[in-house]
């Protein structure tokens, strides 16, 4: 469904992607993991048009595109069809839980109040916000926001989410209320490319795992696998580490 | 000595028949050309201080130019001279405006100049992250700005936007200079029947100050109610 193949990216003197290339298959569930620094993050904004690749190319639905040359029209196309979660939540500070959720529908896709609304109240349902609708964003904890931007995202019905770090600015008697929303996704069959630091959800959730270090994709296999036999060295050392912590 | 309290009394008598009578005669252009002129002027002035603002924080070729050009000038001459300079100066290029429209249009762009600095720093101050989510669910900028980002910005500007209405309502007293018959004008063509000039031009400036504190204290209470949403 979505394929990556060689990005590069620099800020400045600092190469930061150093050639990614993998795929996106209808339905998985891939973990994105790798020290910090490594590139996650950039690699997530790259996808989305967030950030300019410097090369690079994507195939979405059999479609190709030069990441360094994309036109606005089909920046705003294919976003479309993607959705995104931010570590900090990013939502919109002057609607309330409700519009945040809808305004994707009403505004960029042009549907009628009473149909968008109708969706937005069954997605917030579903992360089990329906009664803080009408509640604005400084008035829910953040795990509440972390769901809301869930539902937000999963409102328009994109073929992939990407999540970058969604817990990680979570109290830690926080980060399960999300974890959970994001395994219903997973269970339901939503396609999501995940960074996280959560080696449980990785391994219990994701279907793929796939390891950066230095711009690079060090080691990407079936999540068991990669839990049970990691390869590299490298990739044993951060499990190490990860797990002390 | 009884002669004396006579002579006061009578005198004090004459001054509170002025101020009686001329209050209503100050009031009435105070409704009638002072009110209006302020928010005509302030709200034209709010269009172009979005405007002046959007094409600077879009970065909007040439005409984020014409915007810094704008705020330049306007910001760096007296109101005063930018009135004489419509009203007088103009009519030399065949330009002829009639004083309330002379006056609209140089209030309106002098206030829009400092609004748009005060929108400026409030568009700037609306955290990045507000745009790039915006991107994410497929909106486009112009949605974004309208919908996300300007809306958080006056809520953000307000209190320098009241402050800057303020500061218009009593401005307004210069058009007297081009001919403009507001509350400034009228109470100085009273004076000219009747010289009370400290008496008059203490009643004009309770007047100002009246509307001047109801303003404030709509301001009060409209930024309460904004505190609430933060
Ligand atoms: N806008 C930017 N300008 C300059 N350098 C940047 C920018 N964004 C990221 N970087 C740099 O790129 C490198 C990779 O950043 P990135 O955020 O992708 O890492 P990450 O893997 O997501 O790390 P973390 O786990 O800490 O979130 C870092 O060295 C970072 O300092
Ligand atoms: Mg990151």
């Amino acid at each position: 469904m979505l394929t990556v193949k060689d990005i590069h990216k620099s800020f400045g003197d600092l190469q930061v992607l150093k050639g990614i290339d993998f795929t996106v298959n209808k339905g998985d569930v891939i973990a994105v993991l790798g020290a910090s620094g490594s590139g996650k993050t950039t690699l997530l904004r790259c996808m989305n048009f967030l950030e300019k690749a410097d090369s690079g190319t994507l195939i979405f639905d059999d479609e190709e595109f030069d990441l360094s040359k994309m036109r606005k029209k089909d920046i705003l196309r294919l976003r479309k069809k993607t959705a995104f979660v931010f570590q900090n939540y990013n939502l919109f500070r002057n609607l309330t839980a409700l519009q945040n959720v809808t305004v994707g529908l009403t505004v960029a896709r042009k549907m009628d109040k009473k149909t968008a609304d109708e969706i937005g109240m069954k997605m917030l349902d579903k992360v089990g916000l329906l009664d803080r609708k009408d509640h604005y964003p400084n008035e829910l904890s953040g795990g509440q926001q972390q769901r809301v931007a869930i539902a937000r995202a999963l409102a328009t019905s994109p073929e992939v989410i990407f999540f970058d770090e969604p817990t990680s600015a979570l109290d830690p008697e926080l980060i399960g209320e999300v974890l959970s929303v994001m395994k219903d996704l997973a269970e339901e069959g939503m396609t999501m490319v995940v960074v996280t630091h959560e080696l449980n959800f990785a391994a219990n959730v994701a279907k793929k795992v796939i390891f950066m270090e230095d711009g690079k994709i060090l080691e990407s296999n079936t999540a068991e696998e990669f839990f049970k036999s990691p390869k590299e060295e490298r990739t044993r050392e951060f499990l190490k580490i990860i797990n002390r912590e | 000595m009884a002669e004396f309290f006579i002579e006061t009394f009578k005198l004090s008598e004459r001054l509170v028949t002025i101020f009686f009578d001329s209050f209503g005669k100050i009031m009435i252009p105070g409704i009638k050309v002072t009110i209006p002129l302020t928010i005509i002027s302030f709200s034209i002035s709010l269009v172009i201080a979005v405007a002046t603002a959007l094409v600077q924080y879009a970065h909007v070729p040439v005409l984020r130019h014409v915007a810094r050009f704008y705020i330049w000038v306007v910001r760096g001459t007296p109101l005063l001279v930018q009135l004489f300079l419509i009203f007088f100066g103009l009519p030399k290029l065949g330009i002829l405006l009639n004083p309330f429209p002379a006056a609209i249009i140089v209030f309106s762009l002098n206030t829009g100049a400092y609004d748009a600095e005060n929108i400026r720093a409030a568009i700037e101050s609306v955290p990045k992250g507000q745009l790039e989510a915006g991107y994410c669910v497929g909106m486009s900028y112009m949605q974004i700005f309208f919908r996300i980002i300007l809306p958080q910005a006056l809520r953000t500007a307000f209190p320098p936007l009241s402050n800057s209405l303020i500061s218009l309502v009593k401005d307004t007293s210069l058009a007297a200079n081009i001919t403009v018959v507001e509350m400034f004008m009228a109470t100085q063509r009273i004076n000219s029947r009747v010289y009370e000039p400290l008496l008059l031009y203490a009643e004009v400036a309770l007047i100002y100050l009246i509307f001047c504190t109801v303003l404030t204290k709509v301001q009060t209470v409209w930024e309460r109610k904004l505190r609430v949403l933060d």
